[in-house]
Formats: structure tokens, sequence, C-alpha cells
């Protein structure tokens, strides 16, 4: 049984606006799960019918068997969320913010100081805690923002474009933090436009356009739906012996080789991996690499492929 | 760089023409403050109503009615019994009521002593009012003493009959009478520093200047808010960004608070001047001038305001009432002089008191350009040093 | 309601960590009251002089009649206490002393003057005024058209008498000097017929403690409106920073969070009320009556019905610049209409009806009613009347803001 299913999820505005069109996906319990799409994707309305903040117009959605529309009380149980937005009470410190959202989380009373602690080491904010949040950067208000997320101890952690106009330094640890969390078992739901952290982060991917799920599944399994595959562009040096193409095209993995006018191009699924094995069998028959360029398909190919728009409008 | 700075300057006052928030603040409330205040003020345009009971039909009674509904501070209401006349008192619905008995008259001339009862409250009761009754009470008594006097002598020196006498008293009475029309003695009142007869700023006259430059205090102050609402969006740091100097987005900032405090005290002075009949316009440059030095003056202590504040919303509520308590020190909502002469020393601290002071000499006491030199330097004194602080003290972050 | 508490908790930390901003709000009203309480203290008390008047005083008549207006007028029993006399040689140094603000007024009473009153001839008596100083300027001024009226009616007096003997030839025109002239002490014994007995119609409930008390109350319940207001707005202001949507994230029900929002703004308003309450008894030395149980009730029961009308106000704003600036406007027109700036001075029933219309007034009037030192059963009026408007302001506010909250 899925931590998360969603059964045509549908959300309708006023003025026939659709924001999300019948998405059906699932999470299983442990998965970091990364939703990616351009603004005005639906990403956003989909966290917020999640986060039982909207009501949907069809379709429903349950997390840990409670469902969005009829019991939110428990969904919201089961649930932390880190919005976009730091929203966060900006004249208090940290601690004061967790201690507020402790007691809104039921965290027990006992518990309640060591749970904050905790939590602060987790987001390496424990030696500022005591400091006013509107005196933080917008990293570590990112940082807070993830601990009052994780202080119901949630099965599910919701986190809506986190890293947007934080450093790149914080950017990374948060990323950091978040894979050694879902490393401890929590699962994640990441949306995000930021191709790079989706691709860090999440093994499972749905990609999102207006409202749809226009494709998901693992980040192999989506490069692979493309059709696209590595292209490996070795520059040589000197002149290869005969038998280099088929030396080459046996390596494991490698669909095609190709030879012209001193460059040498190698099709693959998987070019990292392939690469070596032919830069060997290169190196063996003591042909010159001048320079080697491995173009991948990413996601971001991925989505231009499917919607012949950009990721990053 | 004076270009930027009018850009600025023209941006924030569209802005501020646009938000109906803003509006109400600077328009819309003063004009109705101004108006219920100019309604209601005591010892201001209105007669006070005060209650009459007469009890005599005599002609005596009549002539002190008369004397009542003569001074134009009192409308007379006349009531038919003593006891309506304390109810009516006591349950506050007239500050004052007088009852003249039934044998008024008779006594009157027979010489005895009469007592009028007077119902007052114990809400603070003007003292004017007590004075204008002395004074009707005096003639009156002054016409009957007279005619007494006049009435014995002549029965000193020849018999008069009951009849003859009742006449003779009452003709004396009515020649006295007559003769306050006419006084020979009579008392001249000067404000030194003008020629003329001038009244105690009163009613349109004490209010319209006076609100007017709280509330243009007010909008100036509410100007800071929105300064300060700028540097909690960034959009201040944007534009100090912008390839503008420090200098002209200061000064851009500053022009658009002036020409906004201007028009709003063009405006709430037109209002005064032509809807609540004040008189405005005896003296127009030095109208514009005293204008002119205070708004400077607001403007600085508006930027220093801003430069202080910390959260938009209590700068508001902060400025709001900040404005009033300058505003009743400095000779807004009443005279400075009656306050204690401790306040009226801090009252001189607050530019409103300059301003209003200023107005006074020009509309009151049709006083010229001259006599507002004090006034002046102290309000470009306060800006200066206001501005100066302000700037000191504005951190961008 | 654990959690709403937690909520109404967290707001009154908001508010104390602005706490620069609170203790200069604070002061707002505080100094209000001390600026008004002595501006009027003198003219609540009945009977009691307005104020100290610095005469300069010029006697160019070294009559009868200058002599009277000085000794027996100015600085007699009744104005003494009032009228500081300084006498100068010339109108000149008088003139000098009040434009240099050392007099407030000058009163010159010029050569020849007595003569006239007792003849035929015009004269006047001399009044200037210091610009600053204009109302005690007129005061003075009152004071010499009486004395003028009163020396008028005397010498009037005496030229009627004669005329009237002289016209029924009961007395010759050579003796009429004469005879005036042995009048003169019997003109001075003249009293007036006419009396004023000045009687206070008075009620409980229509007196007055005191100016400072009295803007105590005024002043510190229009604060709870401000203080109020600003705390109402903060629900706006949650709404802008999203935290509230993170507050309808967590496991609670909304109706929790409206709760505790509107607790908060009962709790802030009634803790900024009581330090007003404390500043002034102890400060100002104001006493608030010896009910302690009719004290708490009122002041529970006035946070009460302005923290629902805040609330109220808070469901009718779209953002809190409007927060900002409808609720000084609603708190400053409510404040007035009840009579707390100015004190109307009896004026039309229509007013009186208005000024109830005003929560502001049944406050005042009931704190008023314990100063005086009435107890709970007479307050319980006003207390009713505020706790019903508090449950229907409360009421309305509270369903339109979870309306509100319906998101769709």
């Amino acid at each position: 049984m899925s931590l998360v299913r969603i059964e045509k999820l549908s959300k309708t505005f006023e003025g026939g606006r659709k924001a999300v069109d019948e998405v059906s996906l699932s999470i299983e319990e442990g998965e970091a799960f990364g939703l990616l799409g351009p603004n005005g994707a639906g990403k956003t309305t989909m966290v917020l019918m999640l986060s039982c903040l909207l009501r949907p117009t069809r379709g429903d959605a349950w997390v840990d068997g409670a469902s969005v529309v009829q019991d939110s009380l428990r969904v919201r149980r089961a649930i932390g969320v880190v919005p976009q937005e730091i929203a966060l009470y900006p004249t208090l410190s940290a601690r004061e913010n967790l201690e507020f959202w402790s007691v809104m989380y039921d965290v027990p009373s006992r518990q309640r100081k060591n749970r904050i602690q905790e939590l602060l080491v987790v987001v390496g904010l424990a030696d500022r805690q005591n400091e006013r949040i509107d005196r933080y950067s917008g990293g570590m208000k990112r940082r807070v923002n993830i601990a009052v997320g994780l202080l119901g101890q949630p099965k599910l952690l919701i986190l809506d474009e986190p890293t947007v106009g934080v450093d790149p330094q914080s950017r990374n640890s948060i990323l950091e933090t978040l894979k050694e969390l879902n490393g401890q078992g929590l699962t994640l739901l990441y949306t995000s436009h930021y191709m790079e952290e989706v691709e860090f982060l999440c093994p499972r991917v749905a990609i999102m356009d207006q409202g749809r799920v226009i494709a998901h599944g693992s980040q192999e399994e989506l490069r692979l739906l493309v059709g696209e595959q590595d292209v490996i562009t070795i520059q040589l040096g000197s002149v290869p012996p005969d038998d280099i193409l088929d030396k080459v095209h046996a390596v494991e993995g490698v669909s095609a080789v190709h030879h012209s006018e001193g460059e040498l191009t190698v099709l693959s699924n998987s070019g990292r991996r392939v690469l070596p094995a032919v830069l060997d069998k290169l190196f063996d028959a003591e042909v010159k690499v001048r320079s080697v360029a491995v173009r991948e398909p990413n996601l971001e190919s991925v989505f231009l492929h499917l919607t012949g728009k950009e990721l990053r409008d | 760089m004076w270009r930027k700075a009018w850009i600025i300057a023209r941006q924030f006052l569209q802005a501020t023409a646009r938000d109906r928030i803003s509006l109400l603040w600077l328009l819309l409330f003063p004009i109705i403050w101004t108006t219920l205040i100019g309604a209601f003020s005591s010892g201001g345009d209105g007669p006070t109503p005060i209650g009459l009971v007469r009890l005599d039909s005599s002609s005596y009674a009549q002539a002190f009615q008369d004397g009542l509904s003569g001074e134009k501070a009192f409308q007379i209401r006349l009531l038919p019994t003593a006891e309506e006349a304390q109810n009516q008192v006591q349950g506050n619905n007239l500050p004052l009521a007088l009852v003249i008995p039934a044998d008024f008259g008779s006594r009157l001339q027979r010489g005895e002593t009469v007592t009028i009862m007077v119902w007052k409250t114990n809400r603070p009761s003007s003292y004017y009012l007590d004075e204008l009754i002395n004074k009707v009470t005096r003639r009156l008594a002054a016409d009957a003493a007279a005619a007494g006097f006049a009435v014995s002598k002549m029965a000193e020196r020849t018999t008069l009959t009951p009849s003859q006498a009742a006449t003779a008293w009452s003709e004396i009475f009515a020649k006295s009478e007559e003769g306050w029309g006419n006084p020979r003695i009579q008392v001249s009142y000067q404000v030194l520093t003008s020629e003329k007869e001038v009244q105690v700023p009163q009613g349109a006259n004490q209010a319209s200047p006076g609100f007017t430059a709280m509330f243009v205090l007010m909008g100036l102050f509410f100007g800071a808010g929105s300064l300060v609402n700028e540097r909690r969006d960034w959009t201040l740091q944007r534009l100090l960004t912008m390839p503008t100097l420090r200098f002209s987005l200061l000064f851009g900032k500053f022009l658009g608070f002036f020409l906004l405090g201007a028009v709003q005290l063009i405006l709430l002075i037109l209002y005064g001047q032509f809807v609540l009949g004040a008189n405005w316009g005896t003296n127009p440059l030095g109208i514009a001038l005293v204008s002119a030095a205070y708004l400077l003056a607001a403007v600085g202590l508006g930027t220093l305001l801003a430069a202080l504040a910390r959260t938009s919303q209590q700068a508001e509520a902060f400025s709001i009432l900040l404005s009033i308590v300058l505003g009743m020190l400095g000779g807004a909502w009443w005279p400075v002089e009656i306050l204690s002469p401790t306040l009226q020393t801090i009252a001189k601290c607050t530019p409103i008191y300059w301003a209003v002071n200023g107005y006074n000499k020009l509309i009151s006491f049709g006083e010229g350009i001259p006599a507002l030199l004090p006034n002046l330097a102290i309000l470009l004194a306060i800006a200066a040093v206001s501005l100066f602080l302000g700037m000191l003290f504005f951190r961008t972050e | 309601m654990r959690k709403a508490l937690a909520i109404a908790w967290k707001d009154i930390l908001v508010l104390s960590r602005d706490f620069v901003s609170f203790i200069l709000l604070l002061a707002m009203p505080l100094l209000l009251i001390l600026v008004l309480g002595t501006a009027f203290g003198g003219m609540f008390v009945s009977n009691a002089a307005p104020f100290q008047i610095t005469l300069a005083f010029v006697d160019q008549d070294n009559g009868e009649m200058a002599r009277l207006l000085r000794d027996e007028v100015l600085q007699g029993p009744d104005l003494k206490e009032m009228i500081r006399l300084r006498a100068f040689a010339s109108p000149d140094e008088a003139r000098q002393a009040v434009r240099a603000g050392n007099a407030e007024a000058a009163l010159i009473v010029p050569s020849g003057f007595s003569r006239a009153v007792m003849g035929e001839s015009e004269s006047g008596l001399e009044v200037l005024a210091n610009p600053d100083s204009t109302i005690k300027a007129g005061v003075i001024r009152s004071i010499a058209e009486a004395f003028t009226t009163e020396v008028m009616a005397r010498g009037a007096m005496v030229r009627l008498t004669l005329t009237e003997l002289l016209s029924r030839n009961l007395i010759q025109p050579q003796e009429a000097t004469a005879t005036a002239a042995r009048w003169v002490p019997e003109l001075q014994s003249l009293q007036s017929q006419i009396k004023i007995q000045r009687e206070q119609a008075v009620t409980p409930g229509a007196q007055l403690p005191g100016a400072m008390a009295y803007y105590s109350i005024s002043m510190g319940v229009m604060y709870v409106l401000f203080a109020a207001n600003t705390a109402g707005g903060s629900i706006l202001t949650e709404r802008r920073t999203r935290t509230l949507l993170r507050l309808f994230s967590a496991p609670l029900e909304r109706r929790t969070v409206l709760v505790g929002k509107l607790l908060g703004v009962f709790l802030l308003a009634l803790i900024q009320f009581l330090l007003v309450v404390a500043f002034t008894a102890l400060a100002y030395r104001v006493s608030w009556g010896s009910s302690i149980p009719g004290l708490a009730l009122m002041i529970l029961a006035t946070v009460f019905c302005l923290a629902g009308l805040s609330a109220l106000l808070a469901s009718l704003y779209r953002s809190e610049s409007q927060a900002a600036a409808i609720g000084p406007a609603v708190a400053l027109l409510l404040t007035f209409l009840a009579g707390g700036m100015w004190v109307f001075t009896g004026g039309p029933q229509w007013l009186d009806i208005l000024s109830h219309a005003s929560p502001v007034r049944w406050s005042i009037d009931g704190f008023l009613t314990l100063m005086l030192g009435g107890g709970l059963a007479q307050i319980l009026l006003p207390i009713g009347v505020l706790l019903g408007l508090g449950a229907v302001f409360f009421g309305i506010g509270f369903l339109r803001i979870r309306k509100s909250y319906d998101v769709a």
C-alpha cells in the first residue's frame, strides 16, 4: 500500500482555469519523489491540495490511508510542510518558533525540548537558535522552515520549492540534509523547477506541465522515454586502426559507433558507464585522444523533448 | 540629477493618489473631523441653549428675557415650570436654566430684592456664560435701582399716589433701559501688535488652521510609513542600487513629501475657507511662507520618524497619536494659553505651535510678515535638525 | 483549547518583541491624559478660578473710580485669587510689559475718568491684550465692562433722578450738584435688587470627578481601541506572511485558529488597558473607585466589547494598511462621539442619545460611576450593554472571518 496515493486529482479555479488536471500518482514509503515542472505547471496547487489547504474539484488523494477530502485532520497529522514562503514569525527566534509550532503539531510537552534541540542540530542552527529570525540569512530561514516541517515526525515531508533565493552553499547543505533524512526513512515529496536538485535528490520523478503529469518514473526511465542516448564525442589525435570500431562497439552498453574526420562518436544508454571502457580500448590501440565530450540527456532535455519548452521559462 | 529626483517625487505622488487609504487620512477624515469639531465646539459660533422659566408676565420679566435673548451667545428655550428646568439641567439637556419668579416685577417695583434661580450642571460651565448672565442682570438691576431711587427722591419732596409712583417707576425704568444703547463710558480692547480690534480665534478660525496643521503633520507621518514599507519591501534598496546618487533619491523623496503636504494643505485650507467659513485670505503670501516652513519641519519630522520606525503598522498608530498629542500641545485643539506654564513651554517646542501661531497672527490678529520671522526661523530650525537626524539614522538595511 | 491559548500567547510574545514601539505607543495615551488633565483641571472643579492673570494696571485718573476699580473690584474678595496686579506709572510702560509678556493684559484708567463718570462727558477704560493670552485678556475685558456698567448705572441713576426732579419742579437747577453730592454715600451702599442664586442640579453620574480622572477613562478606552485594532490587524499579517496557511496545514481545526487569534486580541487589549489603569492610578493618582469587583468587571466588559469591535473591523479589512488606517479613525470618532475629548455641556437631547451609540460612552459612564463611589449594582447597565455589544461584535466578526478562512 503506497504511502501516498493520488487518484485523478483535479483543481479548477473560478473562471475555468484548470490548475491541476486529473493527476494520478503514487509515492511509496521511504521514497524521495520529485515533482518537476516550470512555474505555473500546477506543482504548488498539487502541494496545496495535499496539504489540505485547497479542496480538490475532483478526485482524491490519500496519505497514510487518510483522504485529504474527508479526513484532512488525519492527513495533516501525517504530513510536514515546508512551503515556498518563509511562513514563520520574524520577530521570534528559531527556538521560539519551533516551540510554538511544536504545540500545534501535538508534540508531547515532555518531548518538546529534546525534539527541538535535535532538529536544530539536524538543520545546523543550534548555535543561533535564540536570535530573531528576521536577522537570519535566506538559507538559514529555509532551514528553520524545514525544521518546523519535521516537528511532528511526519511520515511525509512535502517541500515546495524550498531553495528559491538561497545561496549555493546553503542550497547544497539543505539538499544534503534532505538526502540524509530520506536515507533514514523519511518520505519526501519535493517540488521544484530546478532540475539539478530533483536529479540529485529524487530517484523517482513526475514531470508536470499545464496541470498534467506528462511523464513519471525513475530518472533512467524518463531519459529512456525520450529515446535520446548519450553521445560521446572523442577527438582523436591519431589515425585509429581499422578494427577499432568493432572493438568499441563490443563494449557493453554501446549501441553504436561512428567515425569520421578524426572524430569518434559513440552512442550509448549510459555514457558515463561506458566511457572508461571505450577509452581503455583506445589506449590499448594506442590511439591518441585529444578531447572527450559527453552529452547526457537530462531531465531538462526530457522536458524539452516532451513539450518543446524550456523548464526554466 | 534633478530630473531623477523629480521622477521619484512624481511616482510617490501618483502612488499616493491611487491609494484610497492615504486619501482617507489625508483628506476625508480631516474634513469630517474639522467639520464635526467646528459644529460642536463650545464658545464657538453656535449659541448655547439655556432654559428660561418666566413665571412673571410683567414687562420687567420681559425686559429680562429680552436682555438675555439680546446676547448672541444664548439661545433661549422657554420652559413651563421650574421643575422642568431643573429636570432638563439634571438630565444634561441644558447647561443652564433660569427661573424668573412670579413676583419678579412686583418686587422690583416695591424696591424689594428678588432672587433668580439658576440651575447649573457640574460640567465645565463657561465662565463666559456666567459673566453674560451677570451682565444682563446687572443692567436690569441698575434700571430698577434707578427707577426706585428716582421715585424715592421724588417721594421725599412731594406726595405721590401709589399709581403715580408706579407710573413714574415704569417710565424711569424704561428711560434707564434706553440709556444702555449709547454708553458714554466704553471699554476699548486692543490686542497689541495690531491696530484693529480683534477676536479671540474662535470657531472655524481656530479649528481650521489648527486642525489643518495637525492633519498635515499626520499626513507626512503617513508618508514616513510608506518609506518604512518600501524599506521592508526592498523597493527602496532596489532604488539605491540604481545608478542614482543617494542624494538624488533622498531629495526626490523629500520633494514628494513636500508636494504631498502642500497639496493636502491647500485643499484643507480651501475647504476651511469656503465651506467652514474660516477666513484664510488676509495675507496669502504670509500664509504661504508659514506653510512652506511648516511643511519643511513636518517633512523633517516625518523622515526622522521613518528612520526610527520598525514596522509600518506601529508607525501609523503611533504617528496618529503623536500628531494628536502635538496638536493638543501646539494649539490645534484649543488655545495654548489654557495649558499650564510648564506645558506651554513644551508646546513651544512643537512645530504645530509655531505654525498655528503664525496662522493666528495673520488671520486673527492681522499682523504682517515681519511678525512671522520668529515662527519661520524656528520652523526652519526644526526642519534642519530633524532632517539631519533623520538622514543620520536612516538605515537602509 | 490548548492550541488556541498557544496562539494567543504567541501573539502576546510577538507584541512584546517590539518592546520599544510598545512602550512608545503606550506613552501616547498617558501623555494625552496628562495634557488633557492638566489643561482642563481647573474647569472641572466648579467655582474655581480658571487661571491666574497677571494684570498691568495704570491709574492716570487718581480718582474715586480708579480706586474703586482697583481695590474693590480687581483686588476685591472675588477676584483677588485670580488677578495679580502690577501697577505701572504710564500706559507706555504697561504696553511694554504686555508686549514683553510680563503681563498678560493691561488695564488703563485715563485721567478724567472719575469726573466723566459723574458728569456728562465721555471716557473709557483701555484694555490691552497680549496676543498669546487673548482668553485671559477677554476676562479682564469682561470685568472692565462690568465695572463700567456699574458706574454708568450709578451715574445714570443720578442723572435720571435729577431730570425727573427738575422736570417736576421738585428742585431748582442750582441745587442739582449739591443734591447729587449728598446722594453719593447712599448710592454707594445700594445693593443690587436682583440676586442670582446658583444651584447645581446634580444627579449621581452627572458629576465629574476631576479632569485627570475623566480623561484617564476616555483616553484609556480610546487607547484600547487603538491597541485592539493593531492586534486585529495581525490576523491580516498572518495572511500575508502565510503563517496562516501553515496553521491551516497543521493538525488543528480552523475554528481553533480563529478562536486563538481572537483570544489574542482580547488578551492584548486587556493587558494594555490594565497598564493604563495601573499607571494612572500610581503616577497620576487617579482613583478608579473602591469597588474591586466592579472595576474588574468594568475592565473586562470594556475590553470584551472593544476587542469584539476590532475583530469585526478586522473581518472587514482587506489588508494591513486598511487596518492601520481605518481603525484609528473609528477610534477617534467613537471617542469624540462619546464626549471623551470635549465634554458636551448639555447639548440637545439627540446628542446625548447619539453619544450612547458609541460603546465608549457606556464605558465612560460605568467607570465614572465607580469613581464617584458607586458599586457593582450601579454599573450593571453599562456592563450589560458592553457585554451584549461585545458578543454581537465578536459573533459577527467570528462568522465573517471564518467564512473567509474557508479557502476554496
